[in-house]
């Protein structure tokens, strides 16, 4: 019975490891050259750095191939083919997608799909829902606003094709969206880890509705890494009572790591449609072996209309020493995105991981979900603020509330912390992905 | 669960649905329905070439077993 199936392909999935890295290194010879023969961009990148096709025949190989970086391909928009630039590999009139980043870290990129991209897409995260154990009998609920960023459109697309019945909960608001899972008894969800929170907290404070006795059974996670900061995925699972998975992708990459129902604590990724390698931070060098975080150069080794080759996505990543007790031969990452290049930043001296933050508030009882962090240097010494709320009924304990987490800050990041607590309810909430980290020193010169 | 033999049947079968997609798709080129729904087939098809014929042909470090499948455009 297809139902009784742990795996989407349980050929692919549970591939010998030899045999998964020649799948991958095959795979990388033909994506490369369908790229260096049909982009101008990916050619001249590779002319210059004096590599062909035919020079790749290891995966040492593979590591002389050029990174890509996001302001490259920022920079060839707005050359021809209009809008996307001689990065595209097929005629225009194939493209039958418009996706854009979210442009977080700067002017967006424009990502075209041709059909078969797009059905590639969905193909990706079809292994994400399976593994999470979505079946034909979901009834699959998507509280996200529809639009131009990718999100959890392929989800959507995936849904659909394991045979989930999907609710599309696109331009309603949050009490709505909340009265239609109850109305129509919606048993999954796929939403951001601050949304999930955040629905849970409209349906108490102004519904009256605990979601704890609605029917959502599993919750897909993505855009933020909440789903693997596990005091973060303890509050989202008990307040919806319902499991919850992370998954990474993005839109110049793809659907490429997913947690399984074994909940091992990181994220697979999907070593059969992708190729991740992982280079120290600050050397370049590469990092084969588990435990030293790194950044993360991958290739999606079947997205044929503007190919992603070696791209820098600057999410800092381990590999896992561990494999899962599911039976995957897909490697896992630890603790699965654990943040961003760009974010992980020295304050005092000391390096600071934003995660690390929120792990800390959100273990403690008597905090609300939402926080901020605020970074300054108004003299010659980095100052860190980091803003929370006290949740109704916890004042009585906020010396005791206030002890704590002065403690865990320092255990979990050894750096010493102005706090500021904030009456419920006045800290900023984030419909989609939030922004509570604020590194305002460069405004102080 | 795991039936190898009977995945190289499969993987005949997918080459076979994908030459027909493909000879319905330039058959008559002034008939749209014809041409869309079959490259929207041969998309499909790509796809169970990437979960078999890609498993077969590409998982062994060895010389593939026949050429592979190129890059199908859609």
């Amino acid at each position: 019975m297809m139902a009784d199936s742990p795996y989407w392909n349980p050929y692919l999935e549970t591939l010998p490891r030899e045999r998964l890295q020649a799948l991958q290194l095959a795979k990388f010879k033909r994506i490369f050259q369908w790229a260096y023969e049909h982009s101008r961009f990916h050619r001249s990148l590779y002319d210059d750095a004096g590599i062909t096709p035919g020079d790749i025949h290891t995966f040492e190989d593979i590591r002389r191939v050029p990174k890509v970086e996001k302001s490259m391909m920022r920079d060839i928009q707005g050359k021809d083919p209009f809008p996307y630039g001689d990065a595209l590999c097929v005629p225009l009139e194939e493209v039958s997608a418009f996706r854009q980043t979210s442009g977080t870290t700067g002017r967006p990129v424009y990502q075209p799909d041709t059909w078969q991209d797009w059905e590639w897409w969905a193909e990706c995260w079809a292994y994400i829902l399976w593994a999470q154990g979505y079946r034909p009998r979901d009834r699959v609920f998507i509280p996200f606003g529809y639009n131009i960023f990718v999100a959890f459109w392929a989800g959507h697309y995936a849904a659909e094709k394991l045979g989930c019945e999907v609710v599309p909960g696109g331009v309603l608001d949050t009490q709505a969206r909340i009265l239609k899972i109850q109305e129509l008894r919606a048993t999954a969800m796929m939403a951001t880890p601050t949304y999930v929170l955040g629905m849970a907290d409209t349906a108490r404070s102004r519904m009256g509705i605990d979601p704890a006795d609605l029917t959502i059974e599993k919750i897909t996670c993505a855009g933020e890494p909440g789903a693997s900061i596990p005091t973060t995925k303890r509050r989202m699972e008990t307040a919806w009572n319902a499991d919850v998975y992370d998954h990474a992708g993005a839109t110049e990459i793809g659907a490429w790591s997913f947690e399984c129902r074994n909940k091992p604590a990181g994220m697979h990724v999907n070593e059969a449609f992708f190729l991740v390698e992982i280079e120290d931070l600050q050397t370049g060098e590469v990092i084969e072996k588990p435990g030293r975080r790194g950044k993360m150069i991958i290739t999606a080794l079947d997205r044929f209309a503007q190919p992603c080759v070696r791209f820098d996505a600057k999410d800092v990543i381990e590999w896992d020493e561990h494999p899962c007790d599911c039976g995957r031969s897909f490697r896992l990452i630890k603790g699965g995105v654990v943040g961003r290049a760009d974010d992980i930043t020295k304050v005092k001296g000391v390096l600071l991981a934003p995660a690390a933050i929120e792990e800390v508030v959100r273990g403690i009882d008597g905090l609300g979900d939402e926080y901020e962090v605020v970074v300054e240097r108004p003299g010659n010494m980095d100052s860190i603020t980091l803003k929370v709320e006290l949740m109704p009924g916890a004042k009585d304990r906020a010396g005791e509330i206030e002890a704590r987490l002065k403690d865990q800050l320092r255990l979990k990041t050894n750096l010493g912390y102005q706090l500021e607590f904030h009456e419920y309810g006045r800290l900023p909430r984030y419909e989609v992905k939030a922004r509570r980290f604020k590194d305002l020193r460069k405004r102080h010169g | 669960m795991q039936d190898w033999k009977q995945l190289e049947q499969i993987d005949r079968d997918i080459r076979q649905l994908r030459e027909i997609a493909a000879r319905l798709k330039t058959v008559q080129p002034d008939f749209p329905a014809l041409v869309r729904n079959a490259d929207r087939i041969l998309a499909s098809a790509k796809m169970l070439e990437l979960n078999v014929n890609d498993l077969i042909d590409l998982t062994t470090a060895a010389q593939p077993r026949k050429k592979s499948l190129p890059p199908a455009k859609v």
